[in-house]
């Protein structure tokens, strides 16, 4: 049988992961905080017909350049894209953005930290500052009962108005940051986990030493691009096509052979 | 048996190691960095059998793979405004630290600019081999804001931190490819690129599977593939009506 059959066939299994990140990337395109997943491939592994330097005759001469015969293609990995993603204007005072690196650590459901970007916190209620999920900001902050009005600075720093004109200091966003942020597990709900891979989390205050400010009543939306996920699904779909076409190549070649005798 | 049933057989498989490579391309049409594959075939064989090397009397010959072309075409360049992508724009490959053929870790060649960081903001391939600087050693990126100039140079909050190296290859002939869109090569083989190569940041180059011409050549090959199978019939029945033929008595 022809390799060809098997070569191909990797080539539609690995459009086929390609489209669906693509589609995840066009679900996800209103989720705050997302961050656009890509597929990268590798050629496969290449089986040798001839080894080059190989003896070509009798009188000793050498093979100058070898055959290599390929084997398809492989997902190498689902990388996440950390660009920073557009940001929306909301005037809800617990919507944070970071502009620029870094992560809100929360304290996840299973007692883990997580890390997001994700942005629309809300109050609890016990006062406390939790994520979308309910996930507790770390270190906690509470916001008292009778607040009329949350300022955060760029810097991080919460501070409430209190009836009688009293602004009164409640607590400090930390964000934190990783040597290679490629490297984060995603959990789902744009929560991420570090791994071997991204390095322990660094922590830091926002807007100093490279941490990223802290704009209150916006929103970090996801990162993906409508145009150019469109365009990649198109290259994928045609590069699938062409895929089978190879497949169906190889089976006309067989069912040539076979029709040789009747 | 005639000698042609056997020169058709064997271009007929011919065709099909021929759909082999050009499966292979197309499955990575969409590889960041792959460079295509082609075969060359030739003949054997045509001046041992009785000709006195005289073309002319050329009675037949085989038809063999022959070598492998590396096409150094360019693949075309998108942007993505990722950090860690980078393009290549002239003859120029990345060095990345592989493994070679016999287990020792040596310089290898790539123009897949996909990178990543380990945990130690080492940079590496999509493939996870170490990317070299300008004098041969594991280029490391401390956190912050990474650019690269388009000769290389790497700063991080702008502060210089390396270079990226960047070489030429002389000769595609004499290279061997590794999964992963890496070339192995010899030391002799390769120079400091020149200045006509110029680095882009936030670029990916992509395959340069020139898709469709590569399904031409499928259609071609397959018909080709065709007619040597038709030859092959007609040889069948020739022998075919000679055994029956042969030797029958009329009446």
């Amino acid at each position: 049988m022809m390799r060809a059959l098997w070569t191909a066939a990797t080539g539609m299994g690995a459009q086929t992961l390609n489209v669906d990140v693509i589609s995840n990337n066009l679900a996800n395109v209103n989720t705050a905080g997302f961050k656009r997943g890509r597929a990268n491939f590798q050629d496969l592994m290449y089986q040798q017909v001839k080894t080059p330097g190989a003896e070509a005759s009798a009188g000793g001469t050498q093979l100058p350049s070898g055959i290599q015969v390929g084997l398809g293609v492989q997902t190498s990995s689902v990388g996440h894209i950390f660009s920073v993603g557009s940001f929306q204007q909301t005037a809800n005072p617990l919507d944070l953005a970071i502009q620029g690196r870094g992560f809100f650590e929360v304290l996840t459901a299973n007692g883990e930290l997580g890390y997001t970007r994700a942005g629309n916190f809300s109050v609890d209620s016990q006062g406390q500052v939790v994520t979308a999920n309910g996930d507790v900001i770390q270190p906690a902050i509470t916001i008292p009962t009778d607040a009329l009005a949350i300022n955060i600075g760029n810097d991080g720093t919460v501070s409430v108005d209190q009836p009688g004109g009293v602004a009164t200091v409640v607590g400090q966003i930390q964000t934190v940051d990783f040597s290679n942020p490629g490297g984060l597990k995603l959990l789902g709900s744009s929560m991420y986990q570090p791994t071997n891979a991204s390095g322990a989390a660094i922590a830091g205050t926002p807007s100093n030493n490279g941490f990223g400010a802290i704009g209150q009543g916006m929103l970090e939306m996801s990162n993906v691009n409508m145009v150019e996920e469109m365009v990649n699904l198109i290259a994928g779909q045609r590069a699938y096509e062409m895929n089978s076409k190879a497949i169906q190549a190889s089976d006309e070649m067989l069912q040539t052979a076979n029709n040789v005798k009747r | 048996m005639d000698r042609g049933f056997f020169i058709s057989g064997v271009a007929g498989d011919m065709t099909g190691q021929k759909l082999n490579t050009i499966a292979h391309n197309l499955a990575n049409a969409n590889t960041t960095g792959y460079m295509l594959d082609r075969t060359a075939f030739s003949s054997i064989l045509a001046n041992v059998e009785g000709s006195g090397k005289d073309p002319s009397k050329l009675p037949a010959s085989y038809m063999t793979m022959d070598h492998q072309f590396i096409s150094d075409d360019k693949g075309i360049i998108r942007k993505t405004g990722n950090d860690l992508d980078f393009a290549i724009r002239g003859n120029g490959f990345f060095q990345v630290l592989g493994i070679g053929s016999d287990g020792v870790e040596k310089p290898m060649y790539s123009r897949a600019g996909n990178f990543h960081l380990d945990a130690e903001g080492g940079l590496v391939t999509e493939g996870g081999l170490k990317v070299l600087d300008n004098s041969g050693s594991p280029l490391v990126i401390p956190r912050g804001v990474v650019s690269v100039s388009e000769d290389g140079v790497v700063n991080v909050d702008n502060k210089q931190v390396g270079q990226l190296g960047l070489y030429e290859i002389n000769s595609m002939k004499s290279v061997h490819k590794i999964s992963g869109a890496v070339l192995e090569t010899e030391k002799s083989n390769v120079q400091p690129a020149g200045k006509d190569i110029s680095l882009h940041q936030g670029m990916l180059e992509g395959s340069n599977v020139n898709s469709v011409l590569l399904m031409v050549e499928m259609m071609q090959n397959t018909r080709s593939n065709q007619s040597m199978m038709k030859i092959l019939e007609q040889y069948n029945q020739q022998e075919g009506q000679i055994t029956q033929t042969v030797g029958r008595l009329p009446g």
